[in-house]
């Protein structure tokens, strides 16, 4: 027996009160004036090609209690400003906070003059170079590294081939095994014909990107977030906030056409990272190479990375220390909720002071 | 603004007319023919279009957004009311929502009131349609309409048929072209039936989860139908069989792309313009130039930096000796004073 008692008066009352809410919004709506990016202050510090390499700036009187600085290695997907999203939510302020001298990797947009960069270019050519600026601008041999989803991956081949320029490694929401069961990504691309795909689009379209992201979980992401942001109409510094976010989400750069052929075909469709049979230029990437210490978390309701594709790097690496932190949130609410912004930078922070 | 706001007391009045209407057709069983139409969704599209202009750009879409999203959940309650009509209790009239909204998964005819309802399952059909939207030069849905079934199998053996004559080349292209239309038009239906087959089954799992539950609510009625669909669209898009189709869909759109671009690389080459091949060449030796002068940069930077090591242990080799001999000089001074000083008393002493 299905109990319904939606009733005429309350379906109406109902109505009205979203229409209220929708009314009252759009005074918020127009007052939110441009949406900006980014929070805390920074120098560009290094510059090639499209590549951007930042440094935040400390308060005024405030030192970095770590000599060693930390760099940042952010994914090609989406844009590095979800590390520093809004000033209360903010991965970089936090690292700050935690003592921590930042530094952090802006692609900046490829576009067709970029087709060709490839993995390599990328690993042992630009994380490379900017490691390089960092040591020579502290007088130092190693730095520290914290390596985001795909920038985890990368930083992962990057130590591999660079250890002695790793003092730490963190990874964060990093895939290792892309295959596992649960891996919605990965099944997606399994049968997808990627030399047809590249050779036919070149650089792969952020169009494509945000597409296959919000396929994912298409009715909450395309219809009840929508649904459910009503509620907090009301509120300029949640309208805005909710901006912010929507703004990044769909601010999806274009890839390197060749660095997208290789990162699906051979994390994706071969799994070979797990194997050790990935191959940047003219090296064979072995994750027991990493001998520094690493920190790898991950985010126990990640829809992306889930835990178990982050997981066996345990296994993998050549380190002896090695730990993990199980984040209770998504792949996103790792570095914007709350509860991130007292528990994840902070343990970063003193995991890397302690070394 | 909010004095002509859409939903002042006289729209919640007319709006309340329109429900008591519903309801009264309901009790009576009156049968009206034409039902009467829905002031609210009117009236809110009547506001947004005036006010829209003063809306930042940043704003609009999702403006946009939770409008047409608040219409689908209250659709969905609307449904059931309008489902209502002749029967007895209102739980009948639900049932009869339900059915309704699983034939409509099966044929959607064009007054069909559980169209926008099922049209719900359309959404990650549209999201594929606005992203191939995006990177064709026709919008996505241009295909949907091609023939297939029968009829495709009839324009699969005519398009096989080989060229013939001067121009066989380029007939060979165009029926290339019209083959991968068809091949992506056939992806895109089974793509699409696929979610509608996953239609049906959200609408029995919907009248599961709500057997028990007092249904009190459109948003509750909303959110539980949304809940329906992604624990289905969850269980199903994981499949080897989902995974197939999505791979069949996107590598068909990309053959006919690639159908696109070599007719077009041939027109571009008649006219002397580069084509896509010749860029392609381009992008790759610019790469390997860009490559080689980063080497040598890094090289040379190298180079810089050896030199100015070995200047700077030059300069402290060259100063060493330098040092010594000032050091040697200086200590050859010092002892000549006790000389002086000895010469002084010895002066002092002949005096």
């Amino acid at each position: 027996m299905i109990n319904f008692q939606i009733r005429p008066d309350k379906l109406a009352e109902e109505m009205a009160d979203y229409s209220r809410k929708l009314g009252h919004g759009i005074e918020n709506l127009i007052d939110a004036g441009e949406i900006d990016t980014g929070v805390t202050a920074r120098t560009a510090v290094y510059k090639e090609d499209k590549l951007v390499l930042y440094r935040y700036d400390r308060p005024e009187g405030v030192e970095a209690s770590n000599e060693a600085p930390l760099l940042i290695v952010y994914a090609l997907v989406n844009r590095p400003y979800m590390t520093d999203i809004q000033e209360d939510r903010s991965t970089i302020r936090g690292l700050m906070d935690a003592g921590q001298d930042v530094y952090l990797i802006d692609w900046g947009y490829p576009d067709s003059s970029d087709y060709a960069l490839t993995m390599d270019d990328y690993i042992n050519g630009y994380i490379d170079r900017c490691v390089d600026h960092i040591c020579e601008a502290h007088g130092l041999d190693s730095i520290n590294v914290l390596g985001i989803c795909q920038g985890g991956t990368f930083s992962l081949c990057y130590t591999s081939m660079h250890q002695d320029k790793v003092r730490n490694l963190v990874t964060m929401v990093t895939p290792v095994d892309f295959k596992t069961p649960d891996n919605l990504l990965s099944a997606w691309v399994q049968h997808i014909d990627i030399d047809l795909l590249v050779d036919t689009i070149g650089n792969i379209p952020g169009e494509l990107l945000n597409w296959t992201f919000l396929s994912l979980k298409p009715f909450s992401l395309t219809g009840q977030k929508y649904v459910n942001m009503v509620d907090v109409l009301d509120d300029p510094k949640k309208v805005k906030n909710f901006l912010r976010m929507e703004k990044w989400i769909f601010d999806s750069p274009d890839q390197a056409g060749e660095t997208f052929r290789q990162f699906i075909k051979d994390f994706y469709q071969k799994n070979a990272l797990m194997a050790g049979e990935v191959e940047i230029g003219e090296n064979v990437i072995d994750l027991a190479n990493i001998t520094c210490p690493v920190l790898n978390i991950y985010a126990q309701q990640d829809h992306l990375v889930p835990p178990d594709a982050s997981t066996p790097l345990g296994g993998l690496v050549g380190s002896d220390d090695y730990k993990e932190l199980a984040f209770p949130g998504g792949h996103i609410g790792i570095y914007v909720s709350g509860r991130a912004q007292k528990e994840v930078t902070p343990a970063i922070g003193e995991w890397l002071s302690k070394r | 603004m909010t004095k002509n706001a859409f939903w002042n007391d006289d729209w919640m009045n007319t709006q309340r007319q329109y429900w008591e209407q519903w309801n009264n057709m309901q009790q009576q069983a009156l049968g009206v023919k034409q039902p009467p139409t829905n002031p609210w969704e009117q009236s809110m599209e009547h506001w947004w279009s005036a006010i829209q202009g003063a809306v930042p750009s940043t704003g609009q879409d999702f403006f946009s957004k939770m409008m047409d999203q608040g219409k689908n959940y209250f659709q969905m309650a609307e449904q059931a009311m309008q489902a209502a009509n002749g029967q007895e209790n209102i739980s009948d009239a639900w049932a009869k929502m339900l059915h309704g909204l699983t034939e409509s998964f099966h044929q959607t005819p064009s007054n069909d009131p559980f169209k926008k309802a099922s049209a719900f399952w359309e959404m990650p059909m549209d999201n594929w349609n606005r992203m191939a939207s995006a990177m064709s030069p026709v919008p996505g849905d241009t295909l949907r309409g091609m023939p297939h079934g029968d009829v495709k199998e009839h324009l699969d053996r005519l398009l096989g048929t080989p060229g013939l004559g001067y121009t066989r080349e380029s007939q060979t292209q165009y029926q290339s072209l019209m083959q991968a239309a068809m091949d992506y038009q056939e992806a895109m239906a089974e793509y699409a039936l696929f979610f509608s087959s996953m239609g049906e089954k959200s609408t029995k799992l919907l009248q599961q989860k709500i057997g028990d539950t007092p249904v009190e609510s459109a948003r509750h009625l909303y959110d539980t139908w949304v809940g329906c669909c992604e624990e289905l669209y969850a269980e199903d898009v994981i499949t080897e069989d989902y995974a197939k189709l999505h791979g069949r869909l996107v590598n068909a759109l990309m053959v006919l792309k690639s159908r696109y671009g070599e007719i077009l690389n041939e027109s571009l080459s008649t006219m002397n313009i580069p084509t896509h091949d010749d860029l392609r060449t381009v992008q790759i030796r610019m790469q390997e130039q860009r490559r080689e002068n980063k080497k040598l940069n890094s090289e040379v930077a190298a180079l810089r930096r050896e030199i100015m090591k070995m200047q700077a242990e030059k300069k402290t080799t060259d100063a060493k000796p330098a040092a010594a001999r000032t050091k040697a000089k200086k200590v050859t001074k010092k002892k000549a004073a006790p000389r002086k000083k000895k010469a002084a008393v010895a002066k002092r002493s002949t005096k």
